[in-house]
């Protein structure tokens, strides 16, 4: 039902961890005929803490995109980002999640469709423990894990039902 | 010559990778401000001698459309070339920023490269 949103979900997720942050994520694919997703997929975070970036989207299909990453990767990709060798502060890492949501979000739809106009609203980012985040309200219709570096990275694409 | 650039976009953490790529693609920048929305990027023009607007489309307070809308009104600020650089793909809402005057379009992600070939072609000088 939702193929043509993990095929675009997907292209785009890998295509900006590569291109912005260096970093190469490799999709845990699912059972065949499940071509969906598994919205019922465990978020199983190999990290304590957690950020959880919401982003809206409102068009010819309405609902968010969400995203869960490990924190220490986290601080890597903002490194990365950033192309600092030294620290970066919290505020910066959150900053980075919120602008990495917005691009998927964007490039996602760009992939989905090159005519119609989505508005995207304003990214929200958290710092969660694990526990936490499991326990936001994460309804979902495709839910994607990828893997880098031993880490679970989560996305996540809930269409409202009236869309 | 060096360009005095100004970068617009909410996210400051993005502003400073602009700025990295601008660096590293060999552009030749003089002097670099940054604002985080429409109505401050406003506010720098004011006092500050700008010869190139890199902004981004969605942010609060003054967003990138209503931005580029301003400067085309103001005789002062309407020559000044003007590059998105936004996560927006959509042809049609394209169009429609070209039609406002908008010269070049990069979409995020991107590399320096990129950039480089987009202010290449506005400012027609070749870079190192």
């Amino acid at each position: 039902m939702y193929d043509d949103f993990r095929k675009a979900a997907v292209s785009a997720t890998l295509n900006i961890f590569e291109t912005m942050f260096f970093t190469f994520l490799e999709l845990n694919d699912f059972p065949e005929g499940d071509a969906s997703g598994q919205p019922g997929l465990t978020l199983e975070m190999s990290s304590a803490m957690v950020l959880r970036s919401e982003i809206p989207f409102s068009g010819n299909r309405n609902g968010v995109l969400r995203l869960f990453l490990p924190y220490d990767l986290s601080e890597s990709l903002a490194m990365n980002f950033l192309g600092f060798e030294d620290e970066v502060t919290e505020a910066q890492i959150l900053d980075m999640a919120s602008e990495l949501s917005n691009m998927i979000c964007g490039n996602l739809f760009s992939l989905l469709d090159k005519t119609a106009v989505f508005i995207l609203g304003s990214p929200l980012t958290e710092k969660l423990t694990s526990q936490e985040a499991m326990e936001r309200p994460n309804e979902a219709d495709i839910t994607l894990n990828f893997q880098t570096e031993g880490q679970s990275v989560f996305l996540q694409l809930h269409l409202h039902p009236s869309s | 010559m060096a360009y005095n650039v100004l970068i617009v976009d909410d996210s400051q953490t993005m502003r400073k990778v602009i700025l990295k790529a601008l660096t590293i693609s060999g552009f030749d920048m003089g002097a670099y401000f940054e604002a985080g929305n429409g109505e401050e990027a406003l506010t720098v023009l004011n006092s500050q001698w700008v010869d190139l607007i890199l902004t981004d489309l969605n942010m609060p307070v003054m967003n990138g459309l209503e931005l580029i809308q301003r400067l085309k009104e103001n005789p002062t600020y309407q020559a000044i070339p003007v590059v998105l650089i936004t996560t927006e793909g959509s042809e049609t809402r394209l169009q429609e920023l070209f039609a406002l005057g908008v010269k070049e379009y990069i979409q995020k992600p991107f590399h320096p490269e990129m950039l480089r070939d987009a202010l290449t072609r506005i400012m027609e000088k070749p870079y190192v």
